[in-house]
């Protein structure tokens, strides 16, 4: 790993309307892909447009393996660094393999390739891409999908050292995103390097060594996904209505939409729940409009997870432990804040018994009906207490919860 | 599948060069006077062998009429085709657009103002090599003036080109006209024959210095065809692709006024030739520039042959001008595509 394969120093671009980049400062390593990430308009654009030289910076200096680009050759700038546009190629009806081939231009240039061992590479990449089945096909016919992969293609023929790549994942399916980004990660673990712009924040997560993060023309954020895509970030830059999460499955963040939700309707629902339960209720609850507390639940249970992501206010204990006497006062106090109570249907042992207590403390308590054959309580007499809870408490199914709560607090619910 | 394609390819090829030699051939022996083939032969033979006295002594009328009246004249026809359907062929390429031609430089339009100069200010009469140059001096002119324009956008694009142009064509347009009312009607009818485009009565001192020219600048532009390719894709690919964009765009333009200025000042304004050829060339051949550009040329040299062949004979001993004809048959050809596309639902073929 050479440290500085590329470095934009205070790189600055201004057209007469508007300054595009603002002192523009990073370095990539060899063997990097680091993704470059911001809303529209945010210059990223602009950023590899002057990193490829297209454009001219209007200050600041870039040096590739320590050289300019003023001191190279066009020819010999193309060994070293290739571009994808966002340009679709619209023109005229060129053949999908001569489109590919035009990718050893400068290479040709220098007398590289032969004709048959050009044509020789061309299919051998499209075979190792899965796409050698589109090869005589016109390339204006194919899908704005299919046109990206060939694109692609053409820009791994030329083989530079680094890559530059606008929006590749634009116009594709997931299946095919996913394709050319791993096709991209084994480049650079191969030893190229990638700077990739990108609006799937997920894909940028999974599969970018570092994130760059740009806003109205200047580097916001620069380092690992998990430290630049944050919750706040995403509010702040992007939206409202998105929850950045770790996924358990994973290992990564991701980042997920949030519909928005109805008028604040005036009601305050806490939610007892556990293993996952609470979820779709709690879900349910903010989309009509209520305000939901959880809890109290253990340190990460799932239902402890998702509040988190989701910015509900809730209760923890730490894991395994039993809920102590201060947490159940607290949950004493959120009770009778509460217009409503739900108990989710959920497994109750001896460390989380006391939430059964909570419910019971509750006045207006609604009841999730029992839906499973495994066991459902464990130790002691609390199956007892749960049917003691029950006399006082209506029962409902989750498609009547909205309903159920209506009637509770006297009001409808959108 | 590769190989296939290129042996069509090959084929089409051979009989697109055959069709031409037999244009050639017709062209030299069909008119007013007709000359058997074999005369051409043998006194093609007569001259190479023996020299161009003893195939006089030989034959006198053949050598009269191939080495003084229509070989010059189908060496005129020749450049001027080519010369219009390379220069339309790659103004196509660089502007990815099939409907982009030479004219739309506004150089028809500088041309006939120095032709209209050099008739109405009786500088015509002085030399006949008068109205070419005054029309090539115009023409290259105004593709400069229209390419300062256009150019002040910054980068140079298709509509500004096609702005700037239309604009100074106009302007022209109108001082031909001021220049005109001004003008003796005889030399009204010399100026409106000129725009007609034709080719009677070119001699070897009309072709003598813009063949050359034609030659060396057609071959520069031979040389565009890969990087055309490359460009075909996007300026911004392109340029990562390692083109030097704005070098090839200005060598494009440059070759582009060049070629056509001449082929103008050879045959007047022939129309349609530029923007018909190299569209003819790629629904046979294909897009790819290194052979669409040399074969535009090809098939350009041969249409207007052809055309000026069907001018000369189909009332002869009277004359159409090949203007006329190739603006018949170009525009027959262009009611023809705009049906064709139509059915096909869209622009590119």
């Amino acid at each position: 790993m050479t440290e500085g394969f590329l470095v934009v120093k205070d790189v600055t671009y201004v057209t007469k309307a508007k300054s595009l980049l603002k002192n523009v400062s990073f370095e990539v390593g060899q063997g990097e892909l680091v993704g470059i990430i911001g809303p529209n308009g945010a210059g990223k654009t602009t950023l590899l447009k002057t990193i490829i030289g297209y454009l001219q910076a209007s200050s600041g200096s870039l040096w590739i393996q320590g050289q300019t680009l003023d001191s190279m050759s066009s020819h010999d700038r193309a060994r070293r660094l290739s571009y994808l546009s966002q340009e679709t190629g619209e023109g005229f009806p060129f053949v999908v393999k001569d489109i590919v081939a035009l990718g050893a231009y400068a290479a040709q240039k220098q007398g590289q390739y032969s004709t048959a061992a050009l044509s020789q590479r061309v299919s051998d990449l499209l075979a190792s891409m899965d796409i050698l089945h589109l090869q005589d096909r016109i390339f204006t016919e194919l899908s704005g999908g299919e046109k990206q992969l060939v694109q692609f293609a053409r820009l791994l023929l030329q083989d530079a050292e680094l890559m530059l790549l606008d929006e590749p994942t634009a116009n594709l399916d997931l299946g095919h995103e996913f394709d050319l980004m791993h096709a991209l990660r084994s480049e650079c673990d191969k030893g190229k390097t990638a700077l990739i712009t990108l609006h799937n924040l997920n894909s940028a997560a999974e599969f970018c060594d570092r994130v760059i993060l740009i806003d109205q023309g200047a580097v916001v954020a620069d380092g690992k996904p998990d430290q630049v895509i944050t919750q706040d970030m995403i509010h702040r830059l992007y939206t409202e209505h998105a929850m950045v999460a770790l996924n358990p499955h994973s290992g990564n963040i991701n980042v997920l939409p949030k519909r928005r939700d109805a008028a604040d309707a005036g009601i305050r629902v806490h939610v007892i729940g556990g293993a996952g339960s609470a979820i779709r209720v709690s879900k349910l609850l903010r989309r009509l409009g209520c305000t939901v507390t959880g809890g109290i639940a253990h340190q990460d249970d799932s239902d402890a997870a998702y509040w988190q992501a989701a910015g509900i206010a809730y209760l923890e204990v730490p894991a395994f432990g039993g809920i102590e006497d201060s947490d159940f006062v607290t949950g004493l106090d959120w009770i009778a804040a509460a217009d409503v109570t739900v108990l989710c249907d959920f497994p109750i042992g001896l460390a989380n018994a006391r939430n059964l207590h909570l419910a019971a403390a509750s006045k207006n308590l609604i009841v999730l009906a029992e839906h499973g054959d495994q066991p459902r309580f464990y130790g002691g007499d609390l199956q007892l207490q749960y049917d003691a809870l029950l006399s006082a408490a209506r029962v409902v199914e989750f498609e009547d919860l909205p309903a159920a709560i209506a009637l509770k607090v006297g009001e409808p619910l959108s | 599948m590769v190989q296939q394609q290129s042996v069509t390819r090959g084929i089409k090829t051979f009989v697109l060069l055959g069709f031409g030699l037999v244009i050639l051939l017709a062209y030299l022996s069909l008119g007013a006077v007709s000359l058997p083939l074999s005369d051409i032969i043998n006194t093609l033979m007569d001259a190479l062998l023996h020299g161009e006295d003893y195939a006089r002594e030989q034959h006198p009328r053949v050598v009269a009429i191939l080495f003084y009246i229509r070989g010059p004249r189908a060496v005129a026809a020749i450049l001027a085709g080519g010369g219009l359907a390379l220069a339309g062929a790659a103004m196509q390429g660089l502007f990815k657009n099939p409907m982009a031609s030479p004219d739309i430089m506004g150089i028809s339009a500088g041309s006939s103002l120095g032709a209209v100069v050099a008739i109405t200010f009786g500088l015509a009469a002085y030399h006949p090599l008068v109205i070419p140059g005054f029309s090539i001096v115009g023409g290259l002119l105004t593709a400069s003036f229209v390419f300062a324009l256009a150019g002040r956008a910054g980068v140079m694009q298709l509509l500004f080109l096609i702005l700037a142009g239309l604009a100074v064509s106009s302007l022209l347009g109108g001082a031909v006209s001021a220049v005109l009312m001004f003008s003796q009607e005889y030399e009204i009818s010399q100026f409106i024959f000129w725009t007609m485009g034709g080719l009677e009565g070119r001699m070897w001192q009309h072709i003598l210095w813009p063949a050359p020219l034609i030659l060396v600048v057609g071959y520069l532009t031979f040389r565009l065809g890969q990087p055309l390719n490359v460009l075909s894709l996007g300026e911004e690919n392109a340029h990562g692709m390692g083109l030097d964009v704005q070098s090839i765009k200005f060598r494009v333009l440059l070759y582009t006024a060049l070629l056509t200025s001449l082929a103008i000042s050879m045959a007047g304004p022939i129309g349609f030739v530029g923007l018909m050829v190299p569209h003819f060339v790629r629904m046979i051949m294909g897009p790819d520039h290194r052979v669409l550009l040399p074969l535009s040329m090809f098939v350009g040299a041969t249409f207007v042959l052809f055309c000026d062949l069907l001018g000369r004979w189909l009332i002869a001993p009277y004359e159409i001008r090949v203007g006329v004809i190739t603006s018949i048959v170009g525009g027959t050809y262009f009611v023809f595509l705009i049906m064709r596309y139509y059915r096909m639902g869209r622009l590119m073929s």
